[in-house]
């Protein structure tokens, strides 16, 4: 019995073998079909993705503001970062970065990947963070750093210089609140969308690089180009590769801006050392030609400082003050009521109002500045001398949501459609609004608040330069954009923006337009801004305001208007916040600084610095 | 001397040295190596196997019996002292070092375990009962037990075909026997839920299904297969392997052998290596047929059975007929203790086959012919 179990033993064991004969005669001979041969040769090929340069972002002369450009970093592997003695002094002496920089741009890359490991599954026995080398310091001196390194690599182990294009944003305040940034896209994080249909379809993948905030982000796929390939075959013999073909990557296209630089700049200096903003804007085509809010920071070194901008919410200078911060108006909304009453028919240009400098409405008593009396006006002079009880009277011969419906039709409260992101639409108050928030019905004094820009009104300074180029250009509300064009890497045109433009035409009378202009003139010549230097010379329109906010030294200080007021090109509005000034004392001088430099003549003006925050 | 036995023996090392060579040489991030080290060494374990297994071979086998139950000892506290001694490697505690080498004692467990059970059993007639079983399975599971808390789920997989072999040829009954199995494959849930750690399970989620974790576990198989389909009839030459080379198989020279010879010699060179096993086991089962001596009967049949086994799951992952393991392929796979313990009951099995023994008892395998 035992020989037989023995031979069911041995069958048993030979039948296993059967199997694994006819297995291996399975995958080597029958399976030709699945090509394993084929998978295999495949796996000498190894490809890899090219980048493409991101196209430059220029204004409209073709100075560049935004563009890659190669640096050399010195960059240390990850194991390495977390035993700093070993690097420290020699990086120290190297490069001359603090100590604490160093420790501290190390560390900070430790929790950033610490945070990654977090995220990703354990049985991921690495992850290429911890494998790679990373920035310590950016932008070592090609000269002094780099020769050292390279020629003694045993003297820095774990030290290595890379070259890689990074984004440098050429004049690193210039603009900044307008350009954006890049970054990588995290998983997770919304890609940026199109902001045209015209523009090409990107498909994102996290890791790339890519737009965030202003215009890198809103002109992303333009910006985009498209990678390369390169096809490598393993050198079985050699142990190296050799590069078999080749598809050079595409750069991105440049995007020119209707930025003008000098503009910009100069806007730029006048508001240093205050909380503001200023935009400049071509009232016939709403081409932007400078956007500048204050305070600003350096694009080069957001990342870096980024924790340190966000947190500082005394001056917030990631704010763009320009689209983003809406403050009560002032006076400046005055235009828009005399643009109503007129228009209403309540009154016209001959109609004369009495002021005793005084208001009353039930118990509470509404002045003019000062209380001053300013006599029999007509709406020209109401104007000319910013009158509140001109205004006031009018107000009330109106209704609140008539007078707000026309503010709106002129740019105020609504969103301008400007090409950036998070553009803030700011508010004019009706009856439907007051309802809404305040649990009750249009009061007298909201009229009141309304016609002079008090109150619940919040409005942009864009949305006033719009307002000022419907007026100067004859009665259209033009669409502001920063896009100028786009042009692939070789100069041709991929898309002209003059394609774009839309504009809103209003419903004003060219009579109205005319005496609101004339008065807008006079504001200048003989009214609260006659005593600023250059805005007579310069031709400017326009009209002061300055908005209370209930603190008796924080004013929100206006001007804006357009020039020249013969024949208009630009629109543009200044607004100071905070400060113990008035419209026409601060904010006139930085509107003729701006104007100056735009209109590229030189009339020897200081702005006025007016008080610092 | 089953002189053929033995050739097979020494072929199957020499592709292994061979195969070991090719293996551990290929394309690395640093340029191209050369696998003489690896080679090197595991010819040092041949040696070392060698004078070991001469040693085994000239010693009557007898003297095995006499002390089978002190190496049986021994084996337990060698595996009782690598858990609390022993080095910790990749999450497991399976090896010491001795003398600049590295052991692993559960392979030499499975020699003690088979020596043990054959002097148990050798003149019993209680594994005809079901009860009689409870013992051989009690001497077989406390060393397995211990292994599994290492852990090493491989090796300890390796002492229930030889148990079985065992008590099969003992004449224990088959019926109770597949109780005893049934019992045992009913126990399989209560192991993966509980005792099975994540990589172990990994193993069998990515034999059933490969692409599902396929740069992980499933990695192994997926290269396996597509460097054993793409090695033809002829295969690529020896060296030539391109997957093998770019360092694409993993644990080319230990768990994987297989595929590299299957790679490089192809649809002939995977049946060689079958025919060579093939011939082995005929040689082995022979001698265990020519053997009165119930002691050697039983001896012979274990070592076949656990040489068998590791073959059969070996060769099988490899083509994914069965999950990773981490079996290694005898005499061929490269390592030391595995290597050596091959050998061993390569050696054994010699032994038995060299020396006829009269048998005067009356009673052997409790009255089996």
């Amino acid at each position: 019995m035992f020989a037989r179990r023995l031979i069911i033993l041995y069958g048993f064991i030979c039948l296993m073998l059967v199997v694994l004969a006819g297995r291996l005669f399975h995958l080597q001979v029958l399976c030709a079909d699945r090509d394993y041969a084929g998978q295999a040769r495949s796996r000498l090929f190894r490809q890899e993705e090219v980048a493409p340069i991101r196209g430059l972002v220029v204004d409209r002369h073709g100075e560049a503001l935004a563009m890659d450009r190669p640096t050399t970093d010195l960059v240390i592997h990850y194991q390495l970062l977390q035993e700093p003695e070993s690097w420290l002094d020699s990086v120290h002496e190297l490069t001359g970065a603090p100590r604490e920089h160093l420790l501290a741009s190390a560390q900070s890359t430790i929790n950033r990947v610490q945070r990654i490991r977090e995220r990703v599954p354990a049985r991921y026995r690495w992850i290429r963070e911890e494998t790679i080398a990373h920035p310590v310091v950016r932008n070592v001196s090609l000269e002094r750093v780099v020769p050292r390194v390279e020629a003694n690599p045993e003297r820095y182990p774990g030290i290595e210089i890379r070259v890689q294009q990074s984004r440098r944003y050429l004049y690193g305040t210039l603009a900044s609140h307008l350009l954006g940034f890049v970054g990588e896209l995290q998983s997770g994080e919304t890609p940026p969308q199109r902001a045209d249909e015209i523009m090409p379809e990107k498909d994102y993948q996290p890791g790339e690089t890519v737009g965030k905030g202003g215009l890198e982000m809103q002109y992303d796929s333009w910006l985009q180009g498209e990678p390369g390939m390169r096809l490598y075959r393993i050198n079985l013999e050699q142990g190296g590769s050799e590069i078999v073909a080749e598809q050079p990557a595409k750069p991105g296209n440049t995007v020119w801006l209707t930025l003008d630089s000098k503009t910009q700049r100069a806007a730029e200096e006048a508001l240093e050392g205050l909380i503001g903003a200023v935009v400049v804007m071509d009232a016939r085509s709403g081409a932007v030609r400078a956007m500048a809010s204050s305070p600003g920071f350096d694009v080069n070194e957001l990342r870096e400082n980024y924790s340190e901008l966000a947190s500082d919410r005394e001056n917030r200078p990631l704010l763009n003050r320009a689209i983003q911060d809406p403050v009560p108006l002032g006076s400046v909304m005055k235009i828009s009521g005399a643009v109503a009453a007129l228009e209403e028919g309540v009154i016209n240009e001959h109609t004369t109002l009495n002021c005793q400098g005084v208001y009353r409405l039930g118990s509470h008593e509404f002045a003019c500045l000062g209380r001053y009396a300013h006599g029999d006006l007509t709406v020209k002079g109401a104007l000319e001398h910013s009158c509140n009880v001109f205004f006031f009277r009018v107000a009330r011969m109106m209704d609140g949501d008539v007078m707000a419906a026309w503010a709106r039709d002129l740019g105020l409260g609504v969103k301008s459609g400007i090409d950036l992101p998070f553009e803030w639409s700011g508010r004019v108050p009706d009856s439907t609004w007051t309802r809404e928030n305040r649990g009750r019905g249009w009061f007298p004094g909201d009229s009141l608040n309304l016609s002079i820009g008090q109150g619940d009104t919040l409005v942009t300074p864009l949305q006033v330069a719009v307002m000022m180029a419907a007026i100067a250009n004859g009665g259209y509300a033009p669409r502001p954009h920063l896009l100028g064009a786009v042009r692939d890497g070789e100069g041709r045109l991929v898309y002209d923006g003059g394609m774009n433009n839309i504009e809103r035409r209003l419903n004003i009378s060219q009579n109205t337009l005319r005496i609101v202009r004339d008065a807008s003139r006079a504001v200048v010549t003989t009214g609260t801004a006659r005593r600023i230097e250059g805005l007579k010379e310069l031709g400017v329109a326009g009209k002061t305001g300055t908005a209370q906010t209930g603190r008796s030294n924080e004013n929100h200080a206006w001007f804006a208007g357009y020039a020249p007021y013969d024949n208009p090109e630009v629109s543009f509005a200044v607004v100071i916040h905070r400060t113990s000034d008035h419209g026409g004392t601060v904010s006139g001088p930085i509107a003729a600084k701006t104007l100056s430099a735009y209109f590229d003549v030189d009339y020897g003006i200081e702005a006025a610095r007016g008080d610092r925050q | 001397m089953d002189w053929v036995f033995l050739g097979t023996v020494v072929a199957l090392c020499g592709v292994g040295l061979i195969f070991i060579w090719s293996a551990a040489s290929g394309v690395r991030s640093d340029g191209l190596v050369h696998g003489d080290r690896t080679m090197l060494r595991q010819a040092q374990w041949l040696v070392i196997s060698i004078l070991v297994a001469g040693a085994v071979l000239l010693i009557d086998y007898e003297l095995f019996r006499k002390h089978a139950y002190a190496i049986y000892s021994l084996g337990l506290a060698s595996l009782v002292f690598v858990l609390v001694f022993g080095a910790q490697v990749r999450g497991a505690t399976r090896w010491i070092r001795i003398a600049g080498f590295q052991i692993q004692p559960s392979e030499f467990v499975k020699i003690a375990v088979v020596l043990a059970l054959a002097r148990f059993l050798m003149y019993r007639r209680s594994q005809r009962t079901f009860s009689g079983i409870i013992a051989p399975f009690v001497i077989t599971l406390v060393p397995v037990g211990l292994i599994l808390i290492q852990p090493d789920m491989g090796t300890s997989l390796v002492f229930i075909p030889a148990l079985f072999a065992m008590l099969y040829a003992a004449g224990a009954r088959v019926r109770h026997l597949a109780l005893y199995a049934g019992a045992g494959l009913a126990m399989a849930p209560v192991l993966w839920f509980f005792k099975m750690n994540e990589m172990q399970r990994g193993r069998i989620l990515s034999f059933i299904d490969p692409q599902k974790d396929a740069m992980d576990t499933g990695f192994h198989i997926i290269q396996s297969i597509i460097a054993i389909g793409s090695g033809g009839v002829t295969g690529k030459g020896l060296g030539s392997g391109t997957q093998n080379l770019l360092n694409l198989v993993p644990a080319a020279e230990t768990d994987f052998i297989f595929s590299v010879i299957a790679e490089e010699w192809g649809l002939l060179g995977g049946l060689m290596v079958l025919a060579l096993f093939f011939i082995l086991f005929t040689r082995g089962i022979d001698i265990a047929a020519k053997t009165r001596e119930p002691f050697g009967r039983l001896v012979v049949v274990g070592c076949l059975a656990i040489i068998a086994f590791q073959v059969v799951v070996n060769i099988g992952m490899t083509m994914r007929l069965c999950p990773i393991t981490g079996l290694t392929l005898p005499f061929v796979s490269y390592g030391g203790s595995s290597l050596l313990s091959s050998s061993i009951m390569a050696a054994l099995i010699l032994n038995v086959g060299m020396r006829y023994k009269q048998v005067v008892a009356p009673d052997d395998f409790g009255g089996l012919e």
